[in-house]
């Protein structure tokens, strides 16, 4: 096998079921891999499913059909994810969409960000004092935040508080649901810069979530685009950027706001019209490494 | 054209174990009917603190310390929690950064919107309230809003939440809206309609919008006027165009200059030098300074003032003082210029 995948997931499905005979299907039949050491962007409308697709992969949900494979492992099949358990559980961490109301309350940041350790029952080399304070230097936040509390902390500041979190495992996977959304621009720039840098010299993989395509550009290798729980686009980010295929992916980049208002200001911003071939069509290898759904098998 | 909201001088002060932190510091600016002022500056210099403290939302350890907020020329600052209600149903309406806080996840999205429709018109009958319940998750783009009205938060996702927090504040036809970070969870397309459903309520019923953002291309789309906030306080303050095309303040052009937009071809992003500095007890002279490749000496002692530049755009820069070196700003160009 030339690249080897860090993650595979292969016709996916989940459904929510509410009251009656209402239900939620959140992700319809969804496929596509992540390689070893690359950080693969998902991008898509808000409520396609890219938050219960990221919560199917970290065994929050138990998926309705399909298969998760996490370096070869079937981790959706419950006595494989039982015989790993401990290592699921330190070599990939999970980076919230919510952070604020998703770290705890109680803890002080210090007792936050060295809480996997804890649980993962590993002591650090120096103190946890010391290795918290380390991971959330590279978060951008000075030891002083050590002993604060989450409610005593800005948006932006509970977010880094949780990217510092999931670093402090050293994971190989990092599953991150919009990490820097909260951040400002120079923060964020510091952000992806950190992650790159990850990815560079200690090889993490990355799951990114985002729905900026200006950093997805810059960061991810490859990108997915959502649509309706459905996947409609995959491609190398270059790729997708040069020639976006699907109609809802091409919509998504004209929609990018541009930072100059007398461009910006006015410009009409196209809709998309779901066009229900192109949405049930199967996803197919339009060149080579580039994925479309489309209803028509002549593309 | 009247200014529906004014603050002269506002500072707040929260008490902490390690000391009192000031998240607002010495800040004045105006709002005129039907405008936008978009807040930008990095995370934690006090932008949320600061639409709070104007509703008067503040945590309990934290306090207005001094200044005016005067609305339609009459000063709030001094009313109680009682008065302060009835302005938040009629007057200001907020958009808060969190959204996941905000919601009460035992209580059905639609009835939370209800509620606030109801507080705003309590004449309103039952039919009327509900048309209007699905009227605003249509105008936020939820659609199926009918059956997706009887659900919970839990059972919506992150943008989704976001957008019901802005059906909420929209509920009462607030004169004022005072939008947190609204559209951080929201993909390109949708936040694009938002922000276009906010300009035509500005526009429709003359609405005037604080819309604190980090993304330049958002205040670009919507923004009259701009405000930039660093550790505390406003240091510059202008026309969209201004803030854009003739940026005066170091700080500013640190801001424009790691965005992505601008870094095509790089390996890096441009990031700005250094980290803000403590709330607790802030430096004196300019905050800003120690970051600053053209800090002058004058910087580290005394805290500059606002300078004019045009009658609408002001900044506090030394470089602004008479005889100070002229310096040149170049968008892309990476922070220190070359
Ligand atoms: N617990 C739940 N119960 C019922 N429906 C849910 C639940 N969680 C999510 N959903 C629904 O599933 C769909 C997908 O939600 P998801 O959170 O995965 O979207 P998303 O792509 O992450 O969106 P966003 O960008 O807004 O965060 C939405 O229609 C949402 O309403
Ligand atoms: N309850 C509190 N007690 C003590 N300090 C606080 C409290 N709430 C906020 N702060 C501090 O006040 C400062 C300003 O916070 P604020 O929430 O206004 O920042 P912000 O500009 O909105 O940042 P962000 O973009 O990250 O949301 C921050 O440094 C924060 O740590
Ligand atoms: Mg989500
Ligand atoms: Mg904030």
């Amino acid at each position: 096998m030339a690249v080897e995948n860090m993650l595979e997931i292969s016709h996916l499905t989940y459904v929510f079921p509410l009251s009656g005979n209402l239900f939620i299907k959140a992700l319809d039949d969804v496929s596509f891999s992540v390689r070893r050491g690359e950080i693969f962007g998902l991008v898509g409308e808000s409520g396609s499913g890219k938050s219960t697709l990221a919560r199917l992969i970290m065994n929050v949900y138990q998926p309705c059909s399909g298969r998760i494979f996490y370096k070869g492992i079937d981790t959706a099949d419950p006595r494989a994810f039982r015989q790993n358990k401990g290592m699921l559980q330190t070599s990939r961490q999970f980076i919230f969409q919510d952070s604020g109301t998703s770290l705890n309350q109680r803890m002080k940041v210090e007792d936050i960000v060295t809480e996997p350790l804890r649980i993962a029952g590993r002591k650090p080399d120096v103190s946890y004092r010391r290795t918290a304070s380390e991971a959330l230097g590279q978060a951008g936040l000075n030891e002083w935040y050590l002993d604060r509390y989450p409610a005593n902390l800005s948006g932006g500041e509970r977010q880094r508080v949780a990217i510092a979190r999931a670093l402090v495992m050293e994971p190989e996977l990092i599953v991150a649901d919009e990490p820097i959304a909260s951040l400002d621009a120079s923060m964020q720039a510091q952000m992806v810069n950190l992650f790159h840098r990850l990815q560079e010299e200690r090889e993490f993989t990355f799951l990114f979530i985002a729905h900026d395509l200006a950093m997805v550009k810059f960061l991810c290798s490859r990108v997915g685009v959502m649509y309706r729980g459905r996947l409609v686009e995959v491609a190398e980010t270059k790729e997708l950027f040069k020639n976006p295929l699907h109609a809802y992916t091409r919509v998504l980049m004209a929609s990018i706001p541009i930072p100059d208002p007398r461009k910006e200001r006015g410009r009409k911003i196209p809709v998309y019209e779901p066009d229900s071939e192109e949405l049930a069509g199967e996803l197919l290898e339009a060149a080579p490494g580039h994925l479309v759904r489309t209803g028509r098998q002549d593309q | 054209m009247g200014n529906i909201l004014e603050v002269k001088n506002l500072s707040v002060s929260i008490d902490t174990e390690e000391g009192i932190v000031e998240p607002v510091r010495d800040v004045s600016f105006s709002l005129a009917e039907g405008e936008v002022l978009a807040i930008v500056g990095e995370s934690g210099c006090g932008k949320s603190m600061l639409c709070k403290s104007i509703m008067k939302l503040l945590p309990p350890s934290a306090r207005l310390v001094a200044g005016e907020i005067l609305v339609e020329g009459k000063d709030i600052a001094g009313l109680g929690e009682r008065a302060m209600e009835k302005l938040r149903g009629k007057v200001f309406s907020m958009v808060f950064q969190d959204p996941g806080r905000v919601l009460n996840p035992t209580m059905s999205i639609g009835s939370q919107i209800a509620e606030a429709v109801r507080i705003h018109a309590p004449a309103l009958s039952e039919e009327a309230v509900s048309e209007r319940v699905l009227e605003l998750l249509n105008l936020v783009g939820i659609e199926q809003g009918r059956e997706r009205q009887r659900l919970y938060p839990h059972n919506f996702s992150g943008g989704m939440k976001q957008r019901c927090v802005m059906a909420i504040a929209l509920a009462s036809d607030p004169r004022v809206l005072f939008a947190d970070e609204p559209t951080t969870s929201l993909d390109v397309t949708i936040q694009a309609q938002i922000l276009d459903l906010l300009s035509s309520l500005q526009k429709k019923l003359r609405m005037a919008t604080v819309f604190v953002t980090h993304d330049f291309g958002v205040v670009a789309r919507v923004a009259d006027r701009a405000a930039v906030m660093y550790a505390g306080k406003i240091v510059e303050i202008g026309t969209a165009e201004e803030i854009f095309y003739d940026p005066r303040h170091p700080y500013t052009w640190g801001l424009l200059q790691s965005l992505p937009f601008f870094a095509r071809g790089k390996r890096e992003l441009p990031v700005m030098p250094g980290s803000p500095p403590s709330l607790i007890n802030p430096p004196k002279g300019d905050a800003f300074a120690c970051r600053n490749p053209y800090a002058l000496a004058i910087d580290y002692e005394e805290a500059p003032p606002f300078f004019k530049v045009t009658d609408t755009h002001f900044a506090a820069t030394w470089l602004l003082a008479p005889g100070a070196p002229k310096i040149s700003f170049r968008k892309g160009g990476g922070f220190c210029g070359s």
